[in-house]
């Protein structure tokens, strides 16, 4: 699976005193001329502060009045941080839905968001709160540079090969933070006799880094590209959805065609329980309800494969709202979780929402399939005391198969 | 169609040469035109179920031909 | 138009104020960056990007609350600055562009739902809420808000009012007008007032007083702000029905859709003719991909909802009328698209061409002009011959997307129409030349609707740049313009309220 969607003109930085270029301001210039904002009642972060600002249109218009000389770049440093890089406002304005296909011309608010969070970095002209940001990167920056045995302590006890034909790609973020998600990942694919095996030592490539530093992502992702051939990966599996949709839309943008099979580790779940190779052995006996990823859902229109997992769990009473219903929630981390750092506050209000919602359809679990929704969740409910339990995906499924994680 | 179009397995295409003096096409592959494609179909069935419990089927044959 | 001339009124600068405006909605809340003005100088109607800073305002203020505004409308009025209210920026109109810089009050942080009476059939909201998003929350009782624009995904119900909006379910469930019970309104000197049906908060009808609710539908933000408002809801439709008939001709079309508007039929939402401009538009990039058959030059559609006992009698009836009048059903498949796709045909900029065929980035506009059924082949067709005139002169500045024609409604599907024909305009490549000749296209429009016994604006609004003098000099001149002339100046003394919109500083002439 590569989704590719991109416009090459986007790579020419848009730079203090250097005049925008015609391709950008027809760019800002296609959604301006909507002005029916079709993008912003469905925008977490505009639905939170309400200021239009905020929204796809919002910062279409900014680059626009720029090129017109009306805006500053300099001023413009706050404006790109409010973006949790969702995809809701690409995928639904009327230029992608209703002509995209038509004319192969579409909104790509992400990319642009990417953009000019890099092309403003370069110049000093930082957001507020980038400072937490720029610590996380020096965090990831010290882990690459130490021990494999770091990266990988996660895997301690669970004997995974380093070679296979499936390798599983642990990212940084579920190896440090969210470390009972590949966990049960692993026991789960072990119980049913497919044990994946793992990189030594994977590289960077997170949405902070994107957001910051393309070549120093890009040398990630070519390191990535290279331990996992090497590792012999005819099929590589992701755990965390947002890798997910990098190594289903920005590898290949980036670097071609990839060597291997990219899978999600639901979709691949899913087969092993319609194969008969995971097997139920508990209950769960819960009222629950699911929360789309991001990334998984409007970025890469892959909604199905946890539903099916869902309703073939023993014992659970689900009721899931619509994937469409969806594009306008999110947990308030953010695809980049340079939102969740920069604007905690918003974040939070983000995903109190949506645990709300959830709350409303009677749930008493809200399951997620992504560890940055997990852990934002988790932090939300300490926070806010909402009477609601998320819980990962791979951990009822390991519950249910009577596997301790 | 008013203009020759490229039709395509589940969607129309405009004619290239018509994408090329004020705005150009981006790069976007299959997987992204049926992304797009599937999108727009759940959007336009949420709409329809937001505006009435359900939507009554179109005329039958019998019905036209009557 | 021509530049007013403000001087007289003296205003303030604004800028002088940005501390005392922090100190009443709060530092956040208080926007100066060049970007954050620049991009609410726009509403949603053709733009003149080529003088875009003159549009834009000093700062933009978020209230938060009904005091909020009034302390913002009191310091305006003390220093006379002026202020500009802005909902979703979707009017056509203009309402929302300022003339005369000022303040922006951005009323969308005012966003709330306060409550939904599913006894009394009310739901009592904030300005900034958006239809769309309120009947997600009224379908859980069982409830719909029927206001159904194009930009129904993105208004909000201030903008609504302010714009004294059409909806295409008008002709079923009634236009914004017949939707609201009461509203709070801040005047311009801040003070805070409640208007309705009489007094009454939940009443759709009284005869205590003067119709002084009605008085705040289409002031585009020219006599106060709207932040408090009872909205009338009906019963969610147990089903829908749309469908779509093609015919050989314009005249059959007219002929089916007259038939269709005085069969008798109750539930209808409304009936929409295409006409050939349109069809020929659509079959360029047809949005539900459905090729037409060629011999098919208008279409009309029939879009049904209610019981399912009705509405199966009233297809029946539909489909035997057009049947009568020569139509050909388009298939379910036609329908169900288009119907759903109603509110987004409009938007994709790449819909336009030039001479040559090439795609030309435009900005849509609808020239909204309301049509009695008598007049409206003549007028139709007249105003292709107006509009193609500018096409053909001005090559890739202009596009003609043909008419559609809808029943005007409300509550009925006979006597006229809301007959658009839809331009769009190449905004970036706008020179003052061009500008003058996009309002030369829309002063011909606007004096040909009176000619033909129209009126000017069936649901934008009549202050754009363009039809603005038509309206008041010609349109109102049989006593309306007068009658707003006084009113305006009775309750905005001082003339800070959206400055130079309706011509209405022309009530401070001596």
């Amino acid at each position: 699976m590569e989704i590719l969607s991109y416009k090459k003109f986007y790579d020419d930085p848009i730079q203090k005193g250097k005049p925008v270029a015609k391709t950008m301001e027809t760019d800002c210039y296609a959604v301006f001329a909507c002005r029916h904002k079709f993008c912003r009642e469905w925008c977490p972060d505009y639905v939170a502060e309400r200021n239009e600002s905020y929204s796809s249109y919002g910062m279409h218009t900014s680059l626009l009045a720029l090129s017109r000389g009306q805006a500053k770049l300099e001023e413009m440093g706050n404006e790109f941080i409010h973006c949790l890089e969702c995809g809701q406002c690409e995928l639904k304005c009327p230029n992608t839905m209703f002509g995209g296909d038509f004319y192969k011309y579409s909104t790509t608010t992400v990319d642009l968001v990417r953009k000019m969070r890099r092309d403003l970095y370069a110049q000093g002209i930082k957001y507020d709160g980038i400072e937490e940001v720029e610590k996380t990167i020096e965090e990831h920056k010290q882990y690459d540079a130490g021990a494999d045995a770091e990266l990988t302590s996660w895997a301690e006890g669970l004997d995974l090969p380093r070679k296979g034909d499936v390798v599983m790609y642990v990212d940084y973020y579920n190896a440090f933070q969210t470390r009972e998600v590949p966990i049960a990942a692993a026991k789960i694919l072990k119980a049913a006799g497919a044990a994946p095996a793992i990189l030594d030592h994977p590289a960077i490539t997170t949405g902070e880094l994107l957001d910051t530093d393309l070549d120093a992502w890009l040398d990630g992702a070519k390191r990535n590209v290279e331990a996992l051939k090497a590792a012999g990966a005819k099929k590589v599996i992701l755990v965390n959805p947002h890798e997910y949709s990098y190594f289903v839309k920005e590898y290949p943008h980036y670097l071609g065609t990839l060597p291997f099979e990219v899978v999600y580790i639901t979709d691949y779940v899913n087969e092993l329980i319609k194969d008969g190779k995971i097997k139920f052995v508990k209950e769960f006996n819960k009222k629950v309800t699911y929360h789309d990823p991001c990334s998984l859902n409007k970025l890469c229109g892959n909604y199905q494969a946890p539903r099916e997992i869902i309703a073939a769990l023993p014992g659970v009473h689900a009721d899931i709202e619509d994937p469409v219903i969806q594009w306008k929630y999110c947990c308030g981390n953010g695809v980049s979780s340079a939102f969740r750092k920069a604007l905690p506050d918003i974040s939070y209000k983000i995903s109190t929402e949506r645990m709300e919602r959830a709350n409303d359809v009677g749930a008493e679990v809200l399951i997620v399939a992504c560890p940055h929704c997990k852990d934002m969740f988790a932090e939300t409910k300490t926070k806010s005391g909402i009477n609601i339990e998320p819980v990962h995906i791979l951990e009822i499924v390991a519950e249910c198969m009577g596997i301790e994680v | 169609m008013a203009e020759k179009v490229i039709k395509k397995a589940d969607h129309y295409e405009v004619e290239p040469w018509r994408m090329k003096e004020f705005i150009q096409q981006q790069e976007m592959n299959g997987e992204a035109i049926s992304k797009i494609v599937k999108d727009r179909m759940n959007y336009l069935t949420w709409m329809h179920r937001q505006e009435a419990y359900q939507c009554l089927q179109g005329y039958t044959e019998a019905e036209l031909s009557k | 138009m021509s530049k007013i001339d403000f001087s007289k009124f003296n205003y303030g600068n604004a800028s002088d104020h940005i501390k005392e405006l922090e100190d009443i909605v709060g530092k956040e809340n208080v926007l100066t960056n060049m970007h954050d003005r620049a991009m609410r100088a726009a509403s949603c109607a053709p733009f003149p990007m080529q003088r875009w800073g003159e549009h834009v305002p000093d700062v933009v203020v978020l209230p938060g609350s009904t005091e909020e505004v009034s302390a913002v409308m009191k310091l305006a009025d003390t220093y006379r600055l002026p202020v500009v209210p802005r909902g979703a920026g979707a009017g056509l109109a203009d309402g929302a562009h300022p003339l005369a810089k000022g303040i922006v009050l951005d009323m969308k942080r005012m966003s709330e739902i306060l409550e939904v009476d599913d006894v009394n059939r009310t739901a009592t909201v904030q300005p900034g809420v958006n239809m769309q998003e309120l009947n997600k929350v009224l379908e859980k009782v069982g409830m719909f808000f029927t206001d159904d624009p194009a930009s129904y995904g993105t208004s909000v119900i201030g903008g609504r009012i302010g714009t004294n909006g059409w909806s295409v379910g008008g002709a079923g469930g009634g236009h914004i007008a017949n939707l609201v019970c009461s509203m709070e309104v801040v005047l311009p000197d801040g003070e805070v007032i409640q208007v309705g049906k009489g007094g009454a908060k939940k009443c759709r009808n009284s005869s205590s007083g003067y119709r002084l609710l009605e008085l705040f539908f289409g002031h585009q933000g020219t006599l106060g702000v709207v932040t408090e408002i009872v909205l009338d809801c009906a019963p969610k439709p147990a089903c829908e029905f749309p469908s779509f008939f093609g015919f050989n001709s314009y005249e059959e079309a007219y002929e089916c859709l007259f038939q269709f508007g005085i069969s008798g039929i109750k539930c209808a939402v409304n009936y929409i003719m295409y006409d050939d401009e349109k069809i020929d538009f659509l079959r360029r990039d047809d949005e539900a991909w459905i090729p037409l058959p060629p011999n098919i030059k208008c279409a009309v559609m029939a879009t049904l909802a209610g019981t399912v006992g009705e509405v199966t009698a009233a297809k029946n009836q539909i489909l035997s009328i057009a049947k009568r009048m020569g139509g050909a059903y388009l298939g379910e498949e036609q329908a169900w698209g288009d119907w759903a796709t109603r509110h987004d045909r409009y938007h994709v900029a790449e819909h336009c061409r030039n001479k040559e065929g090439q795609v030309v980035l435009m900005s849509w506009h609808c020239e909204d002009n309301c049509m009695i059924h008598s007049n409206l082949p003549k007028f139709t067709h007249g105003l292709h011959d107006i509009v193609k005139k500018y096409v053909d002169k001005y090559d890739g500045i202009f596009n003609d997307a043909g008419c559609f024609i809808y029943g005007g409604g409300p509550y009925r599907t006979w006597g006229d129409y809301l007959a658009e024909v839809d331009v769009f305009l190449n905004e970036t490549a706008m020179t003052p030349e061009l500008w003058e000749a996009w309002l030369d296209m829309k002063r011909e429009i606007a004096d040909f609707t009176l000619d033909c016994e129209g009126s000017v604006s069936i649901c934008h609004g009549g202050c754009r740049e363009g039809d603005v003098d038509v309206v008041t000099d010609r349109e109102l001149a049989g006593g309306s313009f007068m009658l707003m002339k006084k009113i305006k100046k009775m309750l905005d003394p001082n003339n800070i309220m959206n400055p130079g919109k309706y011509n209405l500083q022309r009530a401070y002439e001596d």
